[in-house]
């Protein structure tokens, strides 16, 4: 039996790792031990042969698929309609048919089992949403194709909750399904195709609570919305799609409601709002029942219309902010939302002096206060947070101390502290601490 | 010819320049498939991992700490999808011959001889953690400091995992 360390010293040696001393101790043990000499041995043939091992070469599509998938674009000199591509899922076909196809159609999901079993719980949801948004069937063909879920389905969908087993579908009935005209134009849109390709939309296609929140009547309006459906085309937005915080949000009624609010679906095609989504932190606070409150006040959908809003969303003291639950619990005070409608006050958001004022501790505490939030809905105090002296001084460790104390809120709620709070004099003050 | 570093290529694809993450598919596709391949034991699954493992990193790429090397975050995301393509198909306790046998005949795309047949079927005995660190430093050459940064392990677990899995697939190996 070799002893451990005497083991270790036979490998490292091997990889070339060993000390000059730790190579010298290894080669007196060596002397006196012929079974530590046979191991070292057998190990220095295993990594030979090991490190003899030839790269396989990988499959000839893959690199243009991926790049296909990367781009959205896909190749002309193979391209295939999405349309026919989904039929080819569910069409029988000989092993040199696939074989075919598969050279013919690098197309990344649809090539290999792994990726079939993947589309086919995509096309369920797919149809899902095109029926459940209202898009299919048409009310006056009611016995065309009508299958899905069988003869309960009209008021089976629109009153509980859909599962997977609730859509089944054969490949006949999904052709058939296919054929009508709205969906062709669905998924041969660039937005669904785009979509389609990356992973994170599909995985999320396939989670309940995606499926779940396609059975709200808010989800499935947003669904029909211009704005949504661009959103759908971001990066940023299929990849969040893929966060089981973001999908958890789908099923709260506040994100519901807030994705029927055009303000708020317009927010999602703004780049700021999207990179936001993708955040931890976004998603952390998207799980908190205040913040999904927030979501659905007027005052904050209002803010989200708001260039400056949305940029602070996107900026790392805010997204540590809106993660601080004083900071949550500040979004359900009327004040605080009144305050995200003033322009003052999201310039403020704009700044790095504010944003840093807000991942203080002291600021936080501030923000739950009821006299500082009342200060901050009033024009005065408005005002000073456009000056970039009032901001500094935001930033500085006495004033936040200050902000602290019960006396200085008070102060605060006072007009004539606001209004002094606004004279260059005060302003220079606080700056100097 | 100017071959531009991977942190470069990766600040111009997140400017908007998806050619150069072309060229990072280009420059690492074969070692992430082969990190797949020699984890997983199946060529078209391995393809798919691949796939997979480049989209995830386009899509995370602004998540990417470009102070560290980028292919060991593509590895870790590789590595990370077979462990959870092999999960997923519950051999994770009990990988046996099914896996490297009939239904996806490995011997067509391992057999360059039947030397490197008989070693990825012996990999394959091995235990998944044991598997993982055979391949990425044989297979990938990369050394104890990288594997710990791709599995976020201690070097010295690194080594000490190493090390038993080089003496087990060693025994394998007698035992044909």
């Amino acid at each position: 039996m070799i002893p451990d360390k005497y083991f270790e010293l036979i490998n490292k040696e091997i990889d070339g790792t060993s000390t000059k001393a730790e190579s010298a101790r290894l080669k007196k043990y060596l002397q006196q031990n012929s079974e530590a000499r046979q191991m070292q041995k057998s190990l220095r043939s295993l990594t030979q042969r090991l490190h003899q091992v030839q790269l396989v070469e990988p499959p000839g599509y893959l690199q243009k698929t991926i790049a296909n998938m990367v781009s959205g674009a896909s190749s002309p000199t193979t391209h295939r309609s999405f349309w026919n591509d989904l039929i080819a899922q569910f069409t029988p076909s000989t092993s040199t048919h696939k074989e075919a196809y598969m050279e013919q159609t690098p197309q990344g999901f649809f090539s290999g089992k792994r990726g079939i079993l993947v589309l086919s719980g995509a096309v369920v949801a797919v149809i899902a949403i095109v029926y459940l948004a209202g898009l299919y069937p048409p009310a006056s063909t009611e016995n065309a194709v009508g299958t899905i879920g069988g003869a309960q389905k009209a008021s089976k969908y629109r009153s509980e909750q859909l599962s997977e087993s609730d859509v089944v579908l054969s490949p006949t009935q999904i052709q058939e399904l296919l054929q009508n005209d709205k969906i062709q134009t669905l998924i041969k849109s660039p937005e669904f195709k785009q979509a389609m390709n990356s992973d994170a939309f599909r995985a999320a296609l396939n989670s309940d609570a995606l499926r779940a929140a396609l059975n709200n009547e808010a989800f499935r309006s947003a669904l029909n919305s211009d704005a949504f459906r661009a959103a759908m085309n971001s990066d940023a937005f299929r990849s969040s799609m893929n966060s089981d915080a973001l999908r958890a949000a789908l099923n709260s009624d506040a994100l519901r409601a807030a994705l029927n609010n055009d303000a708020f679906r317009s927010a999602l095609n703004s780049d700021a709002l999207r990179a936001a989504m993708n955040s931890d932190a976004f998603r952390a606070a998207l799980n908190s029942d205040a913040f999904r409150a927030a979501l659905n006040s007027d005052a904050l959908k209002a803010a989200m219309s708001n260039d400056a809003f949305r940029s602070a969303l996107n900026n790392e003291a805010f997204r540590q902010a809106y993660n601080n639950e004083a900071f949550r619990s500040a979004l359900m005070s009327d004040a605080f939302r009144a305050a995200l409608s003033s322009d003052a006050f999201r310039a403020a958001l704009n700044s790095d002096a504010f944003r840093a004022a807000m991942n203080s501790d002291a600021f936080r505490a501030a923000l739950n206060s009821d006299a500082f939030r009342a200060a901050m809905n009033s024009d005065a105090f408005r005002a000073a947070l456009n000056s970039d002296a009032f901001r500094a001084a935001l930033n500085a460790d006495a004033f936040r101390a200050a902000l602290n104390a019960d006396a200085f809120r008070e102060a605060l709620n006072a007009d004539a502290f606001r209004e002094a709070l606004n004279t260059e004099a005060m302003k220079q003050a606080a700056k100097s601490e | 010819m100017n071959v531009k570093a991977d942190s470069d290529l990766v600040k111009d694809c997140i400017s908007g320049n998806k050619q150069a993450f072309e060229t990072l598919i280009e420059r690492y596709k074969k070692q992430v498939f082969n990190v797949a391949l020699r984890i997983i034991s199946n060529y078209d699954d391995a393809g798919e991992i691949t796939q997979t493992t480049f989209i995830k990193a386009f899509e995370k790429l602004h998540t990417f700490d470009r102070t560290r090397k980028f292919f060991s975050w593509l590895y870790r995301i590789a590595t990370n999808e077979s462990i959870n393509y092999l999960k997923s198909r519950k051999n994770i306790e009990s990988l046996d011959e099914n896996l490297v046998s009939s239904e996806h005949n490995p011997e067509q795309h391992f057999a360059e001889s039947e030397q490197d047949e008989s070693i990825q079927q012996a990999i394959m005995r091995l235990t998944p953690e044991h598997r993982v660190v055979i391949v990425l430093c044989h297979f990938n050459n990369l050394s104890y400091k990288e594997i710990g940064t791709i599995l976020d392990l201690p070097t010295r677990t690194v080594k000490s995992r190493l090390f038993s899995a080089r003496r087990n697939l060693r025994e394998i190996l007698n035992q044909e």
